[in-house]
C-alpha cells in the first residue's frame, strides 16, 4: 500500500536525541523500499521485524507496507527458541534487523539491514501493486513457546483504526506524542505510535521500562513539549514515585490502558500530570488497540470504567446466553477495525466470534446510556504490567524440562504489575529440585516477562473430579 | 545481622529468591530481577519496613546493597 510520505510526521529518539524529520523519513522510506523491492519483496510476502521503538522501525514498517508486504513485528527480547518457533511458523521472506546482533536468529534467515544497505534508484509505486483488504501486519499475543498466536490484521483495518482514533483525539492534542511503550504491540505501536506519525504529527520514542528514563519523565516532557502520551498503569505509578512533575504545562491528553486503571492511579495521574483529560483506554489487539475510552473530563474516575466504543458497537453476552446491548456479561465488540483473524489458527477464529459478534473474555456492565465497565475476566490470561502472559506458554515450556511433570500456570496479585506469574509445580520422580536452576532455564528459553516469579512444589498439581487442571483451583492452593 | 546480611535478606524477600542467589556486587543495573518493577517492589518493601514514604531522591539513590543497608541502619 502506497505510503504517502508527505502526510507523514517526525519521529525523535527521546534518549539518543536522533530525530528523522519529515523529510530524512520519506527518504529513508524511499530507499528501504527500493531495498526490498530489489530484493524481490513483495505483496502477501511475510516480513518478520526483529527490533523496534526506534525512528529507523518505523522506515522499516512504512518500507515494508509500501511494497505491500505484511510485517510481523515481535518483541527483540525473544529467546532464541522463541524466535525460532514464530519463524518456523510464519515462515518470513526476509528478517529485518537493526544492528549486527543476530545470534537469536535461525541461520537460515535472510537478515536485512535495511539502515545499512543502500539504494539511489526511484520507484515506480505501478510497480508495487497492494490491495487494501492484503494483511498488513501481525501481532503475536502468545504462543511464542508452542503454536503462536498472531492477530492478522489487513490495511484496511488499520485505516478504520486510524481515522476512529482520530475522530476522538484532535490533531492539536497529537501534535507532539510521547510513546514510553514497546512497539512490537498494538497499545504502543498502533494507538500510540502510527495514529499521530500517519496524521503528520511529532512523535517522541524513549523505553518507559527504564528507570533511569522514568525518573525524568517530567523534564521529558517539557523538554518536548509533549502534548500527548499513553502507557499502563504499572509505569505510572513507578513515574509517579520516582519523577518530579512537568512544570510547563504543554501535556493535554493522556490515555492508560493495556490494564485495569484503579481510580486511586487515575487520580495520581491527573494529580501529577495537572490534566483531567486523562482518559482510561480498553483496546485488544484484536481491534487494533483502542476501542473504547473514559476520560475523567466527562466521567468521575471509577474503577473499571471504559467509557462508550469508539466506532461500532458493544453489547454482552449474558449468562443466559444471549445478546444484550446493556446488562452484565462478557463484552461483545462489532467495530471495522477488527482482525481478519489468527494466523493459521481457523480453529481458534471460529471460537472467538459468535453472531459477527468478537468474544472479548473480559466481563463487564453495560449501562443505559452505552457506558461500559470492566468488572473482571473470563479468560485465563495474566497481566503482568500491561503484557498478557498466556499461562499455558508457560506450562507448555515447564512440561518440556525433562524434570519437570507437571506445571500449571497462574496470575498472582501484585501492587505494582498489577499481576505477576506464578507457577505450580510438580517434579519427575527423583529428579532433583533445585528452583533456581528452573528459573535460570526458563530465562534462557522465554522472554523475562514471562518467567514465573513464585514458585509452588507440590506433590501433585490439583484436578477436578474430571481429571482436568482448573487455573483457579490451582492458585487458590497455593496462594 | 552484620553488616548488608540484612540488606540481602530483603532482596531475597522482594525478588522472590534464596539469599545465597544475591551476590555482594548485585546492583540496579546488574541483576535481571532488578528492573523498574522490581525497584518498585523493593521501595515498598522498604517503606513498609522504615513505616514512612521514601522520597524520589531517596529512591533514585537505591542502587545496590550498601545503600539498602544505609537506609535499614537509619531505622535501627
Amino acid at each position: 500500500m502506497r505510503i504517502i510520505t508527505e502526510n507523514l510526521g517526525e519521529i525523535i529518539d527521546g534518549i539518543s536525541g536522533e530525530i528523522y524529520t519529515k523529510e530524512k523519513l520519506a527518504k529513508e522510506i524511499n530507499k528501504r523500499t527500493g531495498i526490498l523491492y530489489k530484493l524481490g519483496v513483495t505483496r502477501g510476502n511475510k516480513i518478520l521485524i526483529l527490533h523496534g521503538g526506534t525512528p529507523s522501525f518505523f522506515a522499516d514498517l512504512l518500507s515494508v507496507w509500501n511494497v505491500g508486504a505484511c510485517a510481523a513485528c515481535v518483541n527483540p527480547d525473544l529467546t532464541k527458541p522463541e524466535v525460532q518457533n514464530i519463524y518456523d511458523f510464519i515462515k518470513p521472506e526476509v528478517v529485518l534487523v537493526s544492528s549486527g546482533d543476530s545470534k537469536n536468529i535461525p541461520k537460515e534467515a535472510k537478515i536485512i539491514n535495511l539502515s545499512k544497505d543502500g539504494f539511489n534508484g526511484v520507484i515506480d509505486p505501478g510497480n508495487m501493486p497492494s490491495n487494501i483488504d492484503d494483511d498488513a501486519l501481525i501481532l503475536f499475543t502468545s504462543g511464542t513457546t508452542g503454536t503462536p498466536k498472531g492477530v492478522v490484521h489487513t490495511f484496511r483495518s488499520l485505516l478504520s483504526r486510524f481515522s476512529l482514533n482520530e475522530e476522538k483525539i484532535s490533531e492539536n492534542e497529537m501534535q507532539v506524542t510521547l510513546c514510553p511503550l514497546p512497539t512490537y504491540f498494538g497499545h504502543g505501536l498502533i494507538g500510540n505510535s502510527l495514529t499521530p506519525l500517519l496524521s503528520g504529527q511529532s512523535l517522541v520514542l524513549i523505553p518507559g521500562n527504564d528507570l533511569s528514563v522514568l525518573s525524568k519523565l517530567g523534564e521529558i516532557i517539557d523538554k518536548y513539549n509533549i502534548t500527548f502520551m499513553s502507557s499502563v498503569p504499572s509505569m505510572w505509578k513507578i513515574a509517579i514515585k520516582v519523577s518530579k512533575p512537568p512544570v510547563a504545562k504543554s501535556l493535554t491528553r493522556i490515555h492508560v490502558g493495556s490494564a485495569p486503571l484503579s481510580s486511586r492511579v487515575w487520580n495520581d495521574i491527573i494529580k501529577w500530570s495537572g490534566i483531567n483529560n486523562v482518559v482510561n483506554m480498553y483496546g485488544i489487539t484484536e481491534t487494533a488497540n483502542w476501542v473504547a475510552g473514559a476520560s475523567a473530563l466527562d466521567h468521575k474516575p471509577e474503577d473499571g470504567l471504559i467509557g462508550r466504543i469508539w466506532g461500532g458497537d458493544i453489547s454482552v453476552y449474558t449468562k443466559d446466553g444471549l445478546i444484550k446491548s446493556k446488562g452484565k456479561g462478557e463484552i461483545l465488540l462489532k467495530t471495522s477495525s477488527i482482525m481478519t483473524g489468527y494466523y493459521k489458527l481457523p480453529d481458534l477464529n471460529d471460537s472467538v466470534f459468535i453472531d459477527g459478534w468478537f468474544r472479548t473474555g473480559d466481563i463487564g456492565i453495560i449501562d443505559d446510556n452505552k457506558v461500559a465497565k470492566l468488572t473482571g475476566r473470563k479468560k485465563f490470561e495474566i497481566n503482568r504490567a500491561g503484557l498478557k502472559i498466556h499461562p499455558e506458554d508457560i506450562d507448555f515450556l515447564l512440561e518440556n524440562h525433562p524434570h519437570v511433570k507437571e506445571a500449571c500456570a497462574f496470575s498472582i496479585p501484585d501492587p505494582i504489575a498489577g499481576e505477576i506469574v506464578g507457577v505450580a509445580i510438580c517434579m519427575e520422580e527423583e529428579s532433583e529440585t533445585d528452583i533456581s536452576k528452573l528459573r535460570s532455564w526458563c530465562f534462557e528459553n522465554i522472554s523475562k516477562e514471562k518467567v514465573p516469579e513464585k514458585w509452588f512444589l507440590l506433590d501433585e498439581i490439583p484436578k477436578n473430579d474430571r481429571g482436568k487442571v482448573n487455573r483457579f483451583d490451582v492458585s487458590k492452593a497455593c496462594i | 545481622m552484620s553488616s548488608n546480611k540484612e540488606a540481602k535478606y530483603i532482596l531475597s524477600c522482594v525478588f522472590n529468591v534464596s539469599v545465597n542467589d544475591i551476590k555482594l556486587d548485585v546492583r540496579l543495573d546488574n541483576y535481571v530481577h532488578w528492573d523498574s518493577l522490581g525497584h518498585m517492589r523493593l521501595v515498598l518493601y522498604l517503606e513498609n519496613f522504615l513505616g514512612r514514604s521514601i522520597e524520589i531522591e531517596e529512591v533514585l539513590s537505591i542502587t545496590d546493597l550498601d545503600s539498602i543497608q544505609k537506609l535499614i541502619d537509619s531505622k535501627l
